[in-house]
């Protein structure tokens, strides 16, 4: 019988869509992430184990897009359209003009993105190419982890 | 807005202008199943498993890196010390090895893999002697191995035998590589108190209570802290300059928690630790030295160098502790000469001298790391030197390391070029008198007192 189920136990099994351990198995926290990320699920005797809820992790699919450059007529819009054509909803956003340098920032949901992250990425960059604009996308994750604690 | 307009731009100018960015992923994999008989059966397993375990990793690394606009700038792999892999192998000469992990890593597009090593602290197995042995003819014949040997330890003391065995390697090495300045000894460490989850190399390797997969990072950002310290002026007292360089390394430590939780996530292995090591490359801005320069130092190396770094090392552990969950590694600033601008610039300067750089070493994270000395000191000298180095670690319960090059042909003053992250290095004068009766006493160096902790 297997005492304790560890991520490499489940490893060997990932082509499985339901593993079964006698009850009394032990199955560690990694293991749990592992497995509800691949779908598998997972019974130790008859009781199916809940997908562990992730406490330090919790995923967002939100973005952070800052364009930086000189500044001229229809920027936003410029952005903007990139965004709406794929399906980004703008959450929040702001901008600054000082001494003829543009900053501006906005949160935006991709959550209904149309394209991967990183094709958005490539289209919002061409498009700042066009407006002599720098553009940068992230993910929002990185700003809640260097500035909150 | 979740997060101030300065805030976003901080992190951004952090990645764009001062060289922000994860230092390395290194997925650390266990070996222990490759073990046979046959030195060909064993490279065969090696290489097999490292291409089938290791296959995402560049491209998860890729997407990260698009993901999150945090640049990953080495995916490496480190692997149990092979000596306890090809123990009970026949043949003694493991090279061969050697080449199947030279020819997964150029494979799998990393760009080093570490765990051509051996534990030697105490003393020697028959598979030990022989990855010892095949060391020089391994680090020639291949690009991207490591090999790193621990010879010391705080609770076992000193293995004279392996230090002096490590001064003959070491010289052995450099001259089967002399056509590219003895490169192959960039690839080589000799510690004490190896640490078991290094993501750095040359050192690194996949310890022996390790899990099946693990994925290690480690962080950089020197040129964050320069800018902050810079910033600050002359006149801030030290317990500003600490809070400073506390609070920029706890936000550098963050990015490297996340990028090591999502990258073990999407690699389906376990998240070991994150080394808050601040690691400089010989980019401009990117120095450890120019951190200590800030601070008032008219070069590195100057009378207060000690205590300069022993205020940044304290004070980039307690930021990063706060951001990491596990931290592991060497966590501690390096200072490899030949990696670092300003050390270079204070070496060809004769403002930094081996001497002072062991001076250094007791106070940060690794050892005489990186330095090019004359093509023609003996391995006894070479393996003195390793020996202070050990003692230096013994005492003070620390890691310490040796990487140095006996550059064939070169004298002091002369330049050495490696290329790429390895650098360019002056040749530093090593003293010239002798130690060749001491280091060839043999046995070992019994361990300190401070080892009786029970």
């Amino acid at each position: 019988m297997e005492i304790l189920v560890t991520l490499d136990t489940i490893k060997n099994h990932q082509d499985s869509k339901v593993l079964r351990f006698p009850s009394g198995s032990l199955v560690t926290k990694e293991a749990r992430t592992f497995a509800a990320s691949r779908g598998i699920k997972i019974y130790v005797g008859d009781e199916l184990l809940e997908e562990p809820f992730p406490v330090n992790l919790k995923p967002t699919k939100r973005a952070v897009i800052s364009v930086i450059g000189e500044d001229r007529v229809g920027i936003i819009a410029g952005i903007s359209e990139v965004l709406a054509k794929n399906n980004v909803n703008i959450l929040d956003i702001t901008q600054t003009s000082i001494e003829g340098l543009f900053t501006m920032i906005m949160v935006v949901d991709i959550a209904d993105c149309r394209v991967s992250f990183d094709e958005l990425k490539k289209l919002l960059e061409e498009r700042g190419n066009s407006l002599s604009v720098r553009v940068d996308a992230q993910r929002e994750e990185v700003f809640r982890f260097m500035h909150r604690i | 807005m979740s997060f101030s307009r300065d805030e976003i731009i901080e992190t951004i100018r952090m990645v764009q202008a001062e060289n922000l960015d994860i230092r390395t992923i290194t997925l650390g994999i266990s070996l222990r199943d490759c073990a046979d008989e046959s030195v060909y059966k064993i490279a065969e397993k090696i290489y097999n498993k490292l291409t089938q375990t290791a296959e995402n990793l560049v491209p998860v690394a890729e997407e990260l890196e698009a993901e999150f606009g945090i640049p990953i700038v080495n995916k490496r792999i480190s692997v149990t010390p092979i000596a306890i892999v090809a123990e009970s192998c026949r043949e003694k000469d493991l090279t061969t090895i050697a080449e199947a992990m030279d020819r997964a890593a150029k494979e799998l597009k990393i760009d080093f893999i570490g765990g051509f090593s051996a534990l030697v602290q105490k003393g020697f197995t028959k598979g030990d002697i022989n990855l010892i042995n095949s060391i020089p003819e391994a680090l020639s014949s291949t690009e991207r191995v490591c090999a790193s040997v621990n010879a010391a330890s705080s609770r076992a003391g000193i293995n004279m035998d392996a230090v002096l065995a490590m001064g003959h390697v070491i010289k052995k090495t450099a001259e089967l590589t002399a056509d590219r300045d003895g490169i192959g000894c960039a690839k080589l460490v000799v510690f004490a108190n190896a640490v078991e989850d290094n993501p750095f190399m040359a050192g690194a390797f996949h310890g022996p209570g390790e899990a099946e997969t693990t994925v290690n990072i480690g962080i950089s950002g020197p040129g964050v802290v320069n800018t902050v310290i810079r910033r600050l002026g002359e006149d801030a007292d030290f317990g500003e300059l600490a809070e400073a360089v506390k609070r920029t390394a706890f936000k550098i430590t963050r990015a490297g928690e996340l990028i090591g939780r999502e990258a073990a996530r999407r690699l389906g292995a376990s998240f070991g630790v994150i080394d808050l090591s601040l690691a400089p490359t010989p980019a401009v801005g990117d120095s450890i030295a120019n951190i200590l320069e800030a601070m008032g130092l008219e070069r590195c190396g100057a009378p207060g160098t000690t205590a300069a770094l022993m205020l940044l090392n304290d004070a980039v552990k307690k930021g990063g502790a706060m951001a990491a969950s596990y931290v592991g590694g060497l966590s501690g600033a390096f200072i490899p000469v030949s990696e670092d601008a300003g050390m270079i610039r204070a070496a060809k300067d004769g403002a930094l001298t081996i001497e002072k750089l062991e001076a250094m070493t007791c106070v940060c994270s690794v050892g005489l790391d990186m330095i090019a000395i004359p093509g023609d000191t003996t391995p006894e000298t070479i393996a003195a030197i390793i020996a202070d180095e050990m003692a230096i670690g013994v005492v003070n319960k620390k890691t310490t390391a040796v990487r140095i090059i006996p550059a064939p042909g070169k004298k002091a003053g002369d330049f050495v070029e490696f290329g790429g992250l390895l650098g360019r290095a002056p040749v530093m004068p090593v003293s010239t008198f002798g130690s060749s009766v001491f280091v060839r006493r043999g046995g070992r160096i019994p361990p300190p007192i401070q080892s009786l902790v029970n």
